[in-house]
């Protein structure tokens, strides 16, 4: 049974609203969520705001001080400037851009990440992750999220994507390669961040897939996929993982491949024993939205236990830091070999 | 005064004198050590190169930057050698018959001075012989329950050499 939703919004053009209901039309037939539109912000479970108004940005704000549980879609040609929490909907307004979104906003508001007494939606976040497990032994594939998403869902697979013009990337999943011969590594990301149902995936045998990839490099996806999932992240958790949920490394990322951040060098430490985001943010003292993306890129990675869902009563992310003069030593070698 | 020193170890041509001379003040100064169970049986000795390089920090503190054989049969310089130690590098060559024996070795061998600091691990020669890769590494070491940071170097380049130092500072620095 899918689960009925219900979208406001606010300081939308009239042909902007118009189009806008028009679109919740299409979740019709989804099996997972289909969306209504209500005229009451209270009954709402998202809400949908143009800040690209000084009333929609002050708005925002307001609705995200009251810490309603609603989940916050801002419609904006930039999303700059946007507070932690708030999904982006880009201008214009686009039925598969707005699908996508409303999509994750399910995520949210089941998985209990954007608000805190949601009693109505309790199911699990297993219910609206069902399509993207769908395994489709058809020719190919349809359904909410984005392709980068389907593709962690599908690793045991190899997977063709093929975009609106024809240009086709074969992922070998499993063997964590990737193939094309007319998309530039940058095409392969923005193919990634998009919605499912913008690009025709079909599942491929091992049989096609070694007659296809027979004369094309393989290129590594590790890196791929990290930096799409970092960029597709936008400070919200990946389906399935909780907010207050406990982390723990079962390797460490090969940041050396990956990007050598800091944070993220220090995030790869501390999860090492494992922790909350609370604890890691609180550790780091980094943006909270920065600690989740590093934890989504980790999860497409697979470099995450399997998420254990009570936290441990003593996390094992202790706090004690060097001593004074252990951490003077250290900068000082830092500085000296310059790292 | 105990000198602070950087460990580096690993198997024989794994890039030890390598690693530490694109790093040291000075190339890196190898020093005879008899290798024996006892010293009664000097006959018996073979000698074996061990590495001292060195850095000087802006308010003039010198760090050791030391290579050192890690077979058992030394043990009895790493009491003396690990004074002072900040933590421990370990360099595994891939083009070995037996990299996997060659890290537990060195993982067991150095276990009560890895404890009370940390290691990482760089795999070099991956360039010559790619397998095994660094996720067989990896798997390796969650199926012993470890997880030390562990890349695929090239002890020739200065860069990766600093990946692995500024990796073990930030585990010493979050411990
Ligand atoms: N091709 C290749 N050669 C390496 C690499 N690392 C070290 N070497 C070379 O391996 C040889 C042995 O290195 P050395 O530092 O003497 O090893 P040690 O016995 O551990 O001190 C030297 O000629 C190095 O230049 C690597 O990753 N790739
Ligand atoms: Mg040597």
């Amino acid at each position: 049974m899918p689960q009925t939703l219900r979208l406001f919004s606010s300081q939308l053009s009239v042909s902007n609203l118009l189009t806008l209901k028009i679109f919740l039309g299409l979740t019709k037939t989804d099996r997972v969520a289909v969306w209504e539109y209500t005229d009451d912000p209270e009954a709402a479970t998202a809400v949908l705001i143009d800040t690209d108004t000084p009333e929609g940005r002050s708005q925002v704000k307001e609705w995200v001080d009251r810490k309603k549980s609603q989940v916050l879609i801002a419609f904006s040609d930039k999303g700059i400037g946007l507070p932690n929490g708030v999904l982006l909907l880009s201008r214009p307004l686009r039925s598969a851009d707005l699908l996508a979104v409303l999509q994750e906003a399910a995520t949210h508001c089941t998985s209990g990440s954007a608000g805190q007494e949601r009693g109505k939606s309790s199911g699990p976040a297993a219910q609206v992750s069902a399509l993207l497990e769908e395994t489709n032994t058809s020719a190919s594939f349809t359904g909410t999220g984005r392709v980068l998403n389907f593709l962690y869902k599908n690793h045991d697979k190899a997977l063709k994507a093929i975009d609106r013009v024809g240009r086709s990337v074969i992922f070998d999943v499993w063997r964590r390669r990737y193939y094309t011969i007319n998309l530039t590594r940058t095409e392969v990301e923005d193919l990634l961040a998009s919605p499912v149902r913008s690009v025709q995936i079909q599942e491929m045998s091992s049989n096609d897939l070694a007659k296809e990839i027979q004369n094309i490099k393989a290129q590594d996806s590790d890196p791929l996929f990290w930096t799409a999932a970092l960029a597709i992240s936008n400070g919200q958790l990946m389906l399935g993982l909780l907010l207050e949920g406990f982390y723990k490394l079962n390797r460490w990322p090969d940041l050396k491949k990956l990007g050598a951040d800091p944070l993220h060098m220090k995030l790869a430490a501390l999860l090492r024993s494992g922790g909350t985001i609370d604890h890691l943010a609180h550790f780091t003292k980094a943006p909270v939205e920065n600690i989740i993306d590093f934890i989504n890129a980790c999860q497409v990675l697979h470099y995450l236990e399997n998420q254990q869902k009570s936290m441990p009563s003593v996390s094992p992310v202790e706090q004690k830091k060097p001593s004074e003069e252990k951490r003077g030593l250290f900068a000082r070698i830092r500085s000296r070999l310059g790292i | 005064m105990k000198q602070i020193k950087f460990i580096f170890t690993g198997p024989p041509g794994a890039g030890k004198t390598t690693a530490i001379a694109t790093i040291s003040e000075f190339p890196p100064v190898s020093t005879d050590v008899f290798s024996t169970d006892s010293l009664s049986k000097l006959k018996d000795t073979t000698t074996v190169a061990m590495d001292f390089g060195q850095i000087t920090l802006e308010n003039g503190q010198k760090i050791g930057l030391y290579g050192t054989p890690g077979q058992r049969r030394f043990k009895f310089m790493w009491d003396i050698l690990i004074q002072g130690g900040l933590g421990l590098i370990v360099l595994i060559d891939n083009r070995r018959p037996e990299p996997f024996k060659d890290l537990a070795m060195y993982l067991d061998n150095f276990s009560e001075f890895i404890e009370k600091t940390d290691a990482v691990i760089g795999i070099t020669c991956i360039d010559i012989k790619d397998t095994p890769t660094l996720d067989d590494y990896q798997d390796f070491l969650k199926e012993r329950g470890q997880i030390y940071p562990s890349f695929a170097i090239d002890a020739r380049n200065k860069d990766d050499v600093l990946f692995l130092l500024n990796t073990l500072l930030t585990c010493l620095e979050t411990s």
